[in-house]
């Protein structure tokens, strides 16, 4: 954590650039610009700054955006709900197509439908999300007019977040889905020969359940650490998909504050992505030892 | 025959309703709120605003999101500014005096105005704290200097009095409806303190409902605002106007299209953006005034110090072919002839209006004047930075095509605008092209862009002549009219001589709205008009706008 905090405030203090600019604009004479660079303590030795900064985001006292002038605090705790709701949602619509798309695959290998999952399992993953998104958004908003072409919906209506979450969702699950589609079959085909699934089938157990309850679970491990790696995927892809769809998340933010070097937001929500980042390294390694008991940490 | 109702069929045809009925809902709710609200909603793409602070708010279209929350001293006509200075109204000011000298000038102030929030009857003492707190460098205003020779006095309730070290023959621009003349609610910025940033407090006919950093701002009409109150004008039937901003040009486009938003402007695509328009029945129009575009050339950076190297990038340039590229087939884009022009087309007061251009397109003149200033080979300016706007990087591109032609090379380098502003403004960018529209008096440009003082700043070509400077600044003084016209023009043709700043291409930014907003200009309806004379760079949203229907 402290790494990565670490080399955002490095990389982001040599991007170049000033924050002046954004809060005054073009019409500000130079003094104007280094009387407010003085005031914002831009002008201290980077030093200082670096060790104001540190201590502010461990005592979880994030100070004030330099260019909005509100409390980062309540931008976040506003913003992050969007990005969660996106995260997440994404990420089950990825687990939902993929994970059952590479059963039926591995389960049908070699069969028209399996070419057929692999082909779409590759088109999607070769369009990046934002591209799905421009393309929903001609063809459900404009062309079908379904769907709201952008914005999160209002905070205190739920049916309205969801029906605004649904393309959006759906552009980054879809993205999401074809490594996994690809990951599970080829997990499960490893597994379906193993001794123990000829096992299962000799003793007339269903082909359904022997899928299931033998190849899959013991196909699981590849698939838990790929999703793991998936959710730093998932978040990446948030930032330009609230873009395109316009949601008020984290992403958005991020990509207003970089534009005009909002330091401290900045530096901010990317130490929030790094906990969230190890965090699910974390859940990975614990979901590890549930699904294999000879898997056991000391 | 019937068939009979088992429990098994009763369960899967509830739950197959339920299940309709919860996807349906969101759909549902979401056609019948379009369809009874009327919320004018407002796309702006990212950057066009940032801060909803009155005095500190940088950006010329985020004014739009303020300037309705607000009232001035004196104003700009909604809809229908004029170039001349003199032709500004009385808003919260009644009328006002200036003696012989434009040194003092006193304002007679509107009673019984409320401001909004409850916080009771405007003031001479809100002036007064208004303009202090402009000039206050600790509010970070950017235009804090323009009141540092300025004293306010508060003669009393209803009376204010300014005064001046120097004759201000343009005084009143600087407490007109822009961030320096905004009038805020002093009582609210003491109760405040550092919250009034996000909580402004003003006597517009909309106040602030809800502020989302990055996303949206939501205003609500005041309903005790005095034009509607005092029964000059019938209160607005809006129920809400909503700014969002936009992350991507496809979605902005795509809720405009689509009938989710209501107002977008446009610098690009002119021709694709007018066909769809037409085909949605959505209303489009020029604004007014334009931005200009002047190929500066820095003077720092050899060989560009040479007059005659100048003179054959003047000559190598086409603002006729430029205009016709950028325009699409549309009127949008017009070749200039003068920096800052004052032809029928853009109507600057004090502009330059010459029938001829001073370096007409001569590509062979451009070769003979590199040949003998010893660049008969052509010569390579190196990097040359770009502001990351969609309009700036064609201009750019048009232009490293048309120099290209007689050898003159560069590479160009499109850069986020912390990044370009801290080089360009710097001094090292070769080529600074500056598109920005500005209040449309010559004496504003001219001095900002080319006058010795700004450079480094916006000046960026470090261009440095006493007598322009001269002439810049006597104009300001001037209080004769004709006399200040002629200062202006006689700069301008100085900067023109040194090939300082050669004219290029003037934009008209494109408006698009939908036929259900009526912007309520009491000089004419913009759809019919195809023109509104809103300097403020985006649609002016003032006390008459209405839904229609």
């Amino acid at each position: 954590m402290l790494g990565a905090v670490t080399i955002v405030f490095v990389v982001m203090r040599f991007a170049g650039g000033d924050p002046t600019y954004a809060i005054l604009g073009d019409h500000a004479t130079p003094e104007v610009h280094e009387a407010l660079r003085e005031t914002l303590g831009l002008d201290r030795p980077i030093y200082q700054q670096y060790f104001e900064y540190i201590t502010k985001l461990f005592t979880f006292n994030f100070g004030d955006s330099l260019v909005k002038k509100v409390p980062i605090g309540s931008l976040i705790s506003h913003h992050i709900r969007f990005t969660i709701e996106l995260a997440i949602a994404g990420f089950m619509i990825a687990v939902l197509i993929g994970i059952p798309l590479g059963i039926i695959a591995a389960y049908k290998r070699n069969t028209k439908v399996d070419h057929f999952i692999r082909v779409v399992s590759l088109i999607f993953p070769s369009m990046p999300p934002f591209y799905v998104g421009i393309v929903f958004i001609l063809l459900f908003t404009l062309i079908f007019p379904i769907f709201p072409s952008s914005g999160g919906g209002n905070l205190n209506d739920f049916a309205d977040r969801m029906f605004r979450l649904i393309l959006p969702s759906l552009s980054l699950g879809l993205f999401l889905s074809g490594t996994l589609v690809r990951i599970t079959r080829a997990s499960m085909l490893d597994t379906i020969n193993k001794d123990y699934v000829t096992v299962a089938r000799s003793k007339g157990l269903g082909q359904i359940r022997t899928i299931l309850k033998h190849v899959f679970r013991n196909a699981l491990i590849p698939i838990v650490t790929t999703a793991g790696m998936l959710l730093a995927a998932v978040l990446a892809g948030t930032v330009m998909t609230e873009m395109v769809f316009g949601r008020p998340g984290l992403g958005k933010l991020l990509v207003i504050s970089v534009n005009s070097r909002d330091y401290p937001v900045i530096e901010t929500i990317l130490a929030i992505y790094a906990l969230i980042i190890a965090l699910s390294n974390l859940l990975v390694d614990i979901i590890y030892a549930y699904l294999d008991p000879r898997i056991r940490y000391e | 025959m019937t068939k009979k109702t088992t429990r098994r069929s009763f369960i899967k045809k509830t739950s197959g309703t339920l299940a309709a009925a919860t996807i349906a809902t969101p759909f549902i709710n979401f056609t019948a709120k379009a369809q009874s609200e009327k919320v004018i909603r407002g796309a702006m793409a990212l950057g066009q605003f940032s801060s909803i602070d009155p005095h500190t708010a940088n950006e010329h279209t985020g004014y739009s999101v303020i300037a309705p929350m607000f009232n001035s001293l004196v104003r700009t006509p909604p809809g229908g500014s004029s170039a001349d200075p003199a032709a500004l109204e009385g808003d919260l000011a009644v009328n006002w005096e200036r003696n012989s000298d434009s040194t003092e000038f006193t304002f007679n102030l509107r009673r019984f105005v409320q401001w909004q929030k409850g916080f009771g009857e405007f003031t001479a003492d809100d002036v007064a704290f208004s303009i202090n707190r402009v000039k206050d460098p600790k509010t970070g205003s950017a235009w804090s200097k323009r009141f540092a020779n300025v004293n306010v006095q508060v003669v009393d309730r209803y009376t204010v009095k300014m005064s001046t070290q120097k004759p201000d023959p343009l005084f009143l621009t600087k407490v007109f409806d822009w961030q320096t003349g905004n009038i805020a609610c002093k009582k609210a910025a003491e109760q405040m303190g550092d919250k009034f940033s996000i909580n402004p407090v003003g006597t517009g006919p909309f106040e602030l409902k809800e502020y989302r950093p990055g996303d949206r701002v939501i205003l609500t009409p005041f309903k005790d605002h005095y034009r509607w109150k005092n029964g000059d004008l019938e209160m607005t039937n809006v129920d809400a106007v909503e700014i969002v901003l936009y992350g991507d040009a496809t979605s902005r486009d795509a809720a405009v299209w689509g009938g989710e938003a209501h107002l977008m402007q446009a610098a690009t695509g002119f021709k694709a953006r007018a066909a769809l328009a037409e085909r949605s029945g959505l209303n489009t129009w020029k604004q007014w005034p334009p931005a200009p575009s002047i190929v500066r050339c820095n003077f720092k950076i050899p060989p560009l110090d040479d007059i005659r190297v100048r003179k054959a990038i003047a000559h190598a340039i086409n603002p006729q072919e430029a205009a016709k590229i950028l325009a699409q087939g549309t009127d949008h884009i017009l070749p200039l002839t003068a920096p800052y022009s004052s032809d029928d087309n853009f109507g600057i007061y004090g502009g330059l209006n010459l029938s001829e251009a001073v370096y007409p397109y001569d590509p062979e003149k451009s070769g003979r004047l590199l040949a003998e200033a010893g660049h008969s080979k052509g010569i390579d300016l190196g990097d040359v930075y770009s502001g990351p706007w969609g309009i700036w990087i064609s201009v750019y591109e048009i232009l490293q095509q048309q120099l290209g032609q007689v050898g003159i090379k560069f590479k160009l380098n499109p850069l986020e605008a912390p990044n370009f502003f801290k080089l360009s403004r710097g001094g090292s960018n070769p080529l600074p092209i500056y598109m920005a529209s500005r209040f449309p008096d010559a004496n504003f440009y001219l001095d900002e862009f080319l006058h010795s003082k700004n450079a480094p700043g916006q000046n960026m070509g470090g261009y440095s002549n006493d007598k322009f400077d001269s002439l810049v600044d006597s104009a300001w003084v001037e209080t004769d009219p004709a006399a200040r016209v002629k200062m202006l023009n006689d700069a301008q043709m100085i900067a023109l001589e040194e090939a300082a700043g050669m004219p290029f291409v003037g934009l008209f930014a494109m408006q698009i709205a939908s036929p259900k907003v009526d912007m309520g200009y009491p000089g004419g309806d913009p759809a019919e008009t195809g023109l509104a004379r809103v300097w403020n760079q985006w649609h002016r949203i003032s006390e008459g706008i209405r839904w229609r229907g």
